[in-house]
């Protein structure tokens, strides 16, 4: 405070601000008035000048005087003294500055009240066209890929002439023939072209990836310098993701930026997604990046009903197991979004890039922008269709010689058929597992029981350990008499070709007052299963409107309407509600015939009881209920969501911006359930706590209020220049569901609602309700300084104040700085510019904290909800975390962006390392302690690894491009503590103890797989014979041998892979482009419960090799003989080679079985799961501009045919099993069951511009 | 630049306290929407009772206590593990110290806290009770130090590790919190009542008394042979008071009407989920004094109750120890799906041959028999016991032995009986009404049951191991204390030997290894048994 001068005008001020700020801040309104002035506005700008050959920095100076706007450039732009000469009398400064700096080959742009200048670079050869009459020119600019560049400056060299190309990449000017034409857009080479003998000229620009004058939005969406920023921050354009029409947002960043690790899960199109970047940081809770959409702040956890949320029950302890928290995949929030509406995704990666997001972002953060319109020629309407054909076509490679049958295959070389009651030879039954076959022949005496559950335990309803199927006339379950044959792909009925189209339409203009876009998007799938498909409307609006001089708008809005009818099951293993993947993989023999289909519902809409009761798969009656629930029973999922964002900036004084920001996410997903009652009257359900009709609701309002002031200061000290902002922040997210369920008997049939019921017991019908808020506020403060424009400092400080936290702790505080040094432009390079003309250096270090999930920090009673004591009230089992505090991430980054040879190859180097503690856990506590699990913070993981991308122009002449982009990126996942005493902690399982577990484990990285392992003796397997009395004794003959297990559950794998990556190649030709991305994963172990299942049961081909014959000399118990003994390798328990030749079922039923209540070895279906993948191919044909002008009525067209997830390049896998066939997108991605086939698609997009 | 300078302070700081200011409705926001922060004594009471209720271990009972009590036998050793309800049994018990503590610290926080004596005196006989049976699951455990984890701080942490007790403690502590249950209980008017909350006993306290003591007298004898310094006084006082026998009382769970939607669920889980449940032929044997497959030689009226013939009306037992020989068993008896329709297809559907006798259907689908916890014909037992060993200040007296015996098996015949008629869905041979004492006087004269000085003990302990028949824990408990002095077959004993007899107590849950690993170990010393003895064993 000035203490001489006017303390009226400041308490003034200081009043005027401050109401305005309490407007802000406590009125409660959305908007707030903020921001910085557009680029526009600054060039519009009248000024006058008269300098006569000055000096271009003194004439830069004084413009900055008079208008308050400064420059930033670095010193070889500038680099000769020149002299120049401006007369202007209230002109528009752009245009003074285009007079500037055009003869310079400087060009500029505006960000904030900085004018950036950069250099021309011209890339490649000056293009040379004949000479031709004096004309109009008019052509289009692209990029090499074929996407069409608006905004493109075009210039005549050397002149005032210059327009710029609309929407559809267009551009008309008059010029005169042997002048040069310079095409030039913010983030691309410039391209220089001489006027010949055409008057259409078509331009294609490179990207300058890393060049120094790239702009990429960070944090809070400002818009900043790359070369200016300490840490790394990969920008992906829209353009980029749309190339091969994905499914979604999820599946197009497939492969695309380094350390982004993108999954999705088994399932059809519609399933949800798993990002995580620089892996895991949380021990049990959300490891996905932070989503922002315009300034709102979205998560993407899998949508599941009755508002349940998979992060908050992992945190609790609960719904750990695999095989059901998933199961029918509902998608997650990036499935929704449309893609093509997005202009640019900034991938923030870790707590460094994503301080200034606070708890929130300790993930790290994808930054979406949407698209916001832009001035056009002609009607500025633009038509994109696109279709796929999804194709289910990797199927499981499966044995076809050898049907149902599990002991069978012990008792003789021809075991033959069970037979009915006349004598027919029929098809072998379920229930036959558990009749006469059921004993291990031979054992006599074993305390246990002679069965052989006892010693493999139960297999699936597909063990095909049967009779050699050799077209036997034999009696099926239907009645009918038919040849015993094999199926070479017995899972085929049950899928089909999937498509989905979608059309988008989209209406884009600008003016004085601003730009909007509008578009609609409608989509409609058909899924590969029967029965399932969605559609979706997507209603986008995007604008930028200029109230004022000082004050502008931004504002977005998306509906978004989904309606998917029948998510199917995927792999739940309910008796009668099996998933399609449980069921195919699991309980179908190779002797399946696939008649359900046609039988499931008798003509009077009745549920064929046949089907379910004589049904051979019947053991679990999982097939005998699939087609009926498939087809009768239908559950729609209904998300209306309205996404808004609205923005506004203000130019308080010239010093001083402000920016107010506030978004909604607001949406519903409602579940609705109607099941055909099983009898032709339509009244009854079948039964066993199935429904006949259910209601689910869920309302969810996420807001978020954002404020935040900037004064700048050029030449704050000398060469330094300086910004401080300082924001305020405001996150409120709340969910509410309501579900209510009728069991039946219906009063009125086939009426569904929850009322109509003419049951006694009324209780059945009461909703349940579930509920979830918090609220985070913060502050926070950026100080920005730069030296001489090669370097820079970036420091912020937060404090969040966050609701989920106890009050003595729910404030706290951490802060970031990063540094940035152009060190091709801090020192003289000499020659090395000719190769290596940019070269930054990156060091950044912040902290991130992080709250915990609602209500956990305050001791409440839980009702009891046991029948007869519901009056009861019980201490909790997992006790509150009364004194928590945040848990904290700290990391540290470090890296270098390069360019060589006039920035045709850039790459960029990072490594970081990110270390997270104080987390905060519900640690389990012996029971005996009162409690099962007690929240506290403890445990720590470290993150570190490296990233790299590649860009390359690797061939750019007149008609044929080449470009290269590679990303790769290595990742260490270490636990490095957990609770003291606890060494690990289970973060899912797959059949609990009856199969394996993934638990994170201190001092492994983050994902190991627990189950049993050999047991080994001198380094071999130790194998246990089994004799009559049925055991490992010696008593009599040896009649099977299996290998001994670990007493208990060890670590047998790892998930977290060595290195993933992508590598994408652009061709362009004339109008033709071709892109082809493969990614990649190297490393990383799973257990494939498919495999285990197809081994034990007798499924895989590999099965069969010694039931072919290939085996050793092997008598049966009856007597016949056939080559199909084996030797298990290993040693027996006394340590001597094992020499017993047993039959070869034990090899396979005896060691694999994918569920088993008997100790089995895991070992043998752990893989490590590498494999390379064609991820997406388009061919684009782009009409070239002369032909789409003559046409009168298209600005532009072009047409690609797209292929997607079209073959593995490798995978380490077995037969065929689907390595992305993952249960799930929990922190569980270690186990594979219940896979789908791989699905490839096929497609064309047509993109008109009107 | 000053004066722009402090603007963005002063700006910065409106910003920070506007921003700190909206904490204000942090705690109702995260308070949270179910549950309640305070309890009422009733309400912890109620939840205390509902951790008594009996879950997914009738399971195990099903599939493993009652081959090796050989009260029932299966056809085939079972696909659940031995012992794998321990965790939930220790659940149970742990869980439910902190709703004790915390119902202590609500009546501390009274001002008139003399009225909770009965409420306290309650909670000990329940605590105590529970903490019996757990023990002897396991033998030595936490206690003293167990439950206490409400109280947990980072400098307190050592409340997440009890220390484990020997079984021995235990007992005394129990028999001490038992005696003073029974030394203070009160009728005075002036008592907090539970009224209906009181799902056990509805607040009647004479037979609050006689729980306690009853309990005592269990306990007390339970450890005679281990321990009778401390059990002495115990039982000498025990059988100065009231016990339940005075009015042939049983305490336990009565859904029918203590209880009136107690969940069942569980029960009927354990019968419909791959029980092999026969009749063995141990039990037979001390029910029919013939072989005679019609049922002629049936003298115990519970035969019809606790069991009934195969799918041919047949009353074949399954071999308690059956050989290569004995004909494979399968049926589905306890499918309520097929027998509520078609109650005499003890085949199932698909049919498969039943050839032995079954648990009695009954028991799988009715919401009326009680979950017991002790009933007066064990105290007649309990009683005769003493008096025909003469232990424990008691001179030897088989008179009185033999009257206690016969009082005791004419309280279980009664009971059971009435439990059959009072079931609301049993039909087909439901007794019409309690046994004339014609049956009675006949089945105590039966050979096989009559009073035998020579021979008194075991028969004791057979006629009380008949009427544990719903307690299999406590018939095992029986079991082990006599040193096997209970029923068993002793036709191809090696099966048996070689199938169960290793089997004298479960391991701890997987929970103490990992999470209280110092005190495991020092416990168990790594080696964590189901073979070895636990204290009260013989």
């Amino acid at each position: 405070m000035n203490k001489n001068g006017k303390p009226k005008q400041a308490v003034l001020f200081i009043m005027r601000v401050s109401i305005l700020q309490l407007f802000l801040l406590f009125s409660c309104v959305t908007y707030t008035f903020a921001g910085v002035v557009t680029g526009q506005e600054i060039l519009d700008k009248k000024i006058s000048l008269n300098l006569a050959s000055k000096d271009i920095r003194t004439v830069l100076k004084t413009i900055s005087a008079s208008t308050d706007i400064h420059f930033t450039y670095s010193s070889d732009v500038l680099q000769s003294r020149s002299k120049v000469t401006v007369v202007a009398n209230q002109e528009r400064l752009g245009d003074v500055l285009e007079k500037i700096f055009q003869p310079l080959q400087i060009s500029f742009e505006v960000i904030g009240r900085q004018v950036v200048l950069k250099k021309e670079h011209i890339s490649g050869a000056v293009l040379s066209l004949a000479e031709a009459p004096v004309n109009t020119i008019t052509g289009t600019v692209t990029t090499p890929e074929g996407q069409l560049l608006a905004a493109v400056s075009v210039t005549v060299a050397g002149t005032t002439r210059g327009t710029t190309t609309d929407e559809k990449g267009k551009f008309r000017i008059e010029a005169n023939p042997g002048e040069t034409l310079v095409f030039s857009s913010i983030g691309y080479t410039i391209v220089r072209v001489r006027i010949g003998g055409s008057d259409v000229i078509d331009v294609s620009l490179a990207k300058a990836e890393n060049a120094m004058s790239e702009v990429v939005v960070t944090a809070l969406g400002i818009k900043r310098e790359a070369r200016s920023l300490g840490y790394s921050n990969q920008q992906i354009s829209g353009a980029d993701i749309t190339k091969a029409a994905p499914a979604d947002i999820s599946q197009g960043l497939m492969g695309k930026a380094a350390g982004l690790n993108v999954t999705e899960p088994n399932g059809v199109e519609g399933s949800s997604s798993r990002i995580v970047i620089r892996g895991n940081t949380s021990l049990l809770g959300n490891n996905q990046p932070l989503i922002v959409v315009d300034g709102v702040m979205i998560d993407n956890d899998p949508i599941l009903p009755q508002g349940a949320n998979i992060t908050t029950q992992n945190l609790l302890g609960q719904n750990t197991d695999l095989s059901s928290n998933q199961n029918i995949d509902y998608g997650s929030f990036l499935n929704t979004l449309n893609p093509d509406d997005i202009e640019t995704f900034n991938i923030l990666k870790g707590p460094t890039a994503a301080a200034l997001y606070g708890a929130r972002g300790a993930n790290g953060v994808l930054l979406i922008t949407t698209k916001k319109g832009s001035k056009q020629r002609g009607l500025g309407l633009n038509y994109n269709f696109a279709v796929r054909w999804n194709d289910p076509y990797r199927f499981m490679k499966l044995q076809d010689e050898y049907g149902m049958g599990m002991a069978d295959a012990l008792y003789s070389a021809d075991p033959g058929f069970y037979k009915t009651s006349s004598g027919q030879d029929r098809e072998t039954s379920s229930n036959d597992f558990y009749g006469a076959r059921s004993v291990i022949p031979g054992v006599t005496s074993a305390p246990q029981g002679p069965n052989w559950w006892n010693y493999i335990g139960f297999p699936g309803d597909g063990a095909s350990w049967g009779e050699k199927m050799k077209g036997q006339q034999i009696l099926w379950w239907d009645g009918t008499e038919r040849p015993y044959t094999g199926n070479p792909n017995i899972f085929k009925s049950f899928y089909k070709m999937g498509r989905t189209l979608s059309h988008n339409v989209s209406f884009s203009g600008g003016g004085d007052a601003g730009t909007v876009r509008v578009s609609y998007t409608r989509t409609d799938n058909d899924a590969i299963t029967y029965n399932s498909n969605f559609h979706q409307n997507v209603f986008n609006i995007g604008s930028s409107i200029n109230v004022s001089q000082k004050v502008k708008v931004e504002a977005t809005a998306s509906y978004i309407n989904l309606v998917r009818l029948n998510a199917p099951n995927l792999y739940g293993e309910a008796a009668n509600s099996s998933g399609v993947g449980y069921i195919t993989d699991y309980h179908l023999p190779m002797d399946y015939k696939p008649l359900e289909r046609a039988l499931a519902i008798n003509p009077d809409g009745s549920q064929n009881s046949t089907v379910i009761n004589s049904n051979p798969v019947q053991d679990n009656p999982a097939m005998g209920y699939y087609w009926w629930n498939t087809l009768a029973n239908n559950t729609t999922f209904t998300q209306n969501q309205l996404l808004g964002s609205i923005k506004l900036t203000a130019d308080i004084l010239p010093w001083l911006n402000v920016t107010g920001h506030t978004g909604v996410d607001h949406y519903t997903n409602q579940f609705e359930t109607k099941n055909r009652p099983v009898d032709a009257a339509g009244l009854n359900a079948s039964g066993g706590g199935a429904i006949l009709y259910s209601n689910d609701l869920s309302t969810v309002n996420i807001t978020n209020l954002d404020a935040m002031i900037t004064a700048h200061k050029k030449e704050l000290f000398k060469d330094i220049d300086a910004s401080f902002s300082a924001g305020a922040s405001y996150y409120h997210n709340k969910l509410y569901d309501i579900a209510a369920s009728n069991p039946g008997p219906f009063n009125e049939p086939f009426t569904y609602n929850i009322t109509n019921f003419a049951g006694t017991n009324q209780a059945l019908l009461n909703p349940t309700e579930y509920r979830q808020e918090s609220e985070i506020s913060s502050t926070y403060g950026i100080l920005n300084l730069s030296y001489k424009n090669y370097l820079f400092l970036e420091a912020s400080g937060r404090n969040d104040w966050s609701s989920t936290l106890p009050q003595s702790k729910w404030s706290f505080f951490y802060p970031s700085a990063n540094l940035s040094f152009v060190f091709t432009e801090a020192f003289d390079m000499g020659a090395v510019k000719n190769w290596l003309n940019y070269g930054k250096l990156r060091l950044a270090e912040a902290e991130s904290a992080n709250g915990y999930i609602p209500y956990q920090t305050q001791f409440t009673y839980s009702p009891v909800t046991t029948a007869g004591y519901t009056t009861g009230l019980s201490v909790p089992t997992t006790l509150p975390s009364l004194n928590i505090q945040p848990q904290r991430a700290r990391s540290f980054e470090t890296g270098v962006d390069l360019g060589f040879f006039n920035s045709r190859v850039n790459v960029n180097f990072t490594y970081y390392n990110i270390y997270s503690d104080h987390q905060i856990l519900p640690v389990n506590i012996a029971s005996s302690s009162g409690a099962e699990r007690l929240t506290i913070n403890t445990g720590a993981l470290r993150n570190s690894g490296i990233e790299f991308i590649i860009n390359a122009n690797v061939l750019r002449n007149k008609n044929f491009t080449w470009d290269i982009t590679v990303n790769g990126a290595h990742n260490s996942n270490k636990v490095v503590a957990l609770s003291p005493g606890v060494d690990q902690i289970p973060v899912g399982s797959w059949f609990g103890s009856d199969g394996v577990s993934a638990n994170v484990h201190v001092g492994d990285q983050y994902g190991s797989i627990y189950g049993y392992d050999y047991m080994y003796k001198g380094g071999q397997k130790v194998v246990n014979l089994l004799y009559a009395d049925g055991f490992n004794t010696g008593n009599g003959p040896v009649l099977g041998a299996q290998y001994a297990t670990t007493s208990s559950l060890v670590k047998i794998g790892n998930a977290t892979p060595t290195i993933t990556g992508g590598i994408g190649n652009t061709f362009g030709y004339k109008a033709f482009s071709l892109y082809v991305l493969t990614d990649f994963h190297i490393g990383g172990q799973i257990w494939s419960g498919d495999y285990a299942t197809i081994m034990g049961q007798g499924e895989a081909p590999e099965t069969t090799h010694e039931r072919d014959g290939h085996g050793l000399p092997f008598t049966f118990p009856d007597g016949t003989s056939a080559n199909v003994g084996v030797i298990l390798a290993g040693v027996t328990p006394d340590g001597k080679p094992n020499t017993a030749v047993v039959n070869s079922w034990w090899k396979y039923a005896g060691n694999y079985q994918s569920w088993d209540n008997v100790p089995i070895v895991r070992t043998n279906s752990i893989f490590t799961n590498s494999w390379g993948k064609m991820r997406e191919v388009a061919l684009t044909y782009r009409l070239p501009g002369a032909i789409t002008k003559a046409t009168g009525i298209f600005q532009s067209l072009s047409v690609s045919l797209i292929g997607r997830d079209l073959f593995y390049l490798f995978t380490n896998l077995p037969d065929r099993l689907n390595p992305e066939g993952l249960t799930g997108t929990t922190n569980t991605q270690s186990t594979q069951f219940g896979e789908l086939p791989g699905t490839r698609s096929f497609g064309l997009t047509v993109k008109a511009g009107f | 630049m000053t004066i722009k300078r402090n603007h963005v302070l002063v700006l910065a700081s409106l910003l920070s306290i506007g921003a700190a200011s909206c904490t204000k409705d942090f705690k109702s926001i995260n308070t949270p929407w179910s549950g309640s922060p305070t309890a009422s004594v009733p309400q912890l009471y109620v939840a205390f009772v509902s951790n008594m209720a009996q879950g997914d271990q009738q399971v195990t009972y099903n599939s493993w206590t009652y081959p090796i009590t050989q009260q029932g036998v299966v056809y085939t050793k079972a696909d659940f593990a031995f012992g794998n309800d321990g965790s939930e049994l220790w659940g149970n018990f742990y869980h439910n110290l902190p709703n004790y503590e915390s119902m202590m610290s609500v009546i501390a926080a009274e001002p008139d806290t003399a009225i909770y004596t009965n409420v306290k005196a309650m909670m000990k006989v329940l605590r105590g009770y529970m903490a019996i049976k757990l023990s002897n699951f396991f033998g030595d455990m936490p206690y003293s130090a167990a439950g206490k984890s409400l109280y947990y701080t980072a400098s307190n942490d050592t409340v997440l590790t009890p220390v484990y007790d020997k079984q021995q403690a235990i007992y005394v502590s129990v028999l001490n919190d038992l005696q003073w249950a029974v030394d203070h209980f009160t009728t005075d008017a002036t008592q907090f009542s539970l009224g209906s909350n009181d799902l056990v006993l509805e607040n009647n306290i004479p037979q609050w008394i006689e729980f306690a003591n009853s309990l005592r007298l269990r306990i007390a004898l339970t450890m005679y042979d281990k321990d009778p310094t401390d059990a002495t006084p115990q039982i000498t006082d025990a059988l100065s008071k009231p016990l339940l026998d005075a009015d042939n009382t049983n305490v336990g769970l009565y859904p029918g009407t203590n209880i009136p939607n107690m969940d069942l669920q569980a029960r009927q889980y354990s019968f419909g989920t791959e029980c092999r449940l026969r009749m063995g032929t141990t039990m037979w044997n001390l029910m029919s004094s013939t072989n005679a497959q019609d049922g002629s030689g049936i003298f115990d009226p519970r035969c019809n109750i606790f069991f009934e013939p195969n799918n041919d009306t047949l009353w074949n037992p399954f071999p308690q120890n059956p050989s290569a020989s004995t004909p494979a068993e399968e049926g589905s008896p306890y499918d309520v799906g097929v027998r509520k329709t078609d109650w005499a297809n003890k085949d199932g559907n698909p049919p498969t041959p039943n050839l032995y006798a079954n648990f009695n259907y009954y028991w799988s689908v009715d919401v009326n028999i009680p979950e017991l916890f002790m009933t007066a014909a064990e105290v007649h037992f309990l009683k005769a016991e003493i008096n025909a060993r003469g232990i424990a200040g008691v001179a030897q007296n088989m008179t009185t032995a033999e009257t206690e015996y016969n009082a005791g098996i004419t309280a279980s015949v009664n009971f059971w009986t009435a439990q059959a008629i009072g079931s609301a869905i049993w039909v087909v041979n439901k007794p019409s009404g309690p046994p004339s004492q014609t049956t009675i006087n006949n089945m105590l004269n039966n050979p096989i049951v009559k009073f035998n000085a020579a021979t008194a003990l075991q028969q004791i302990y057979a006629q009380e191991w008949i009427d544990l028949f719903r307690q299999p824990w406590d018939a095992w408990t029986l079991m082990r204390r006599t040193g096997d002095q209970t029923p068993m077959d002793a036709n191809n004993a090696a099966f048996y030997t070689q199938t169960y007899g290793g089997y004298n107590r479960y391991q701890y849950p997987n929970s103490e290894q990992t999470y209280n690993k110092n005190n495991w170990l020092a416990e168990t010393g790594g080696t964590d048994l189901t073979s070895a003895k636990i204290w009260i064993a013989k």
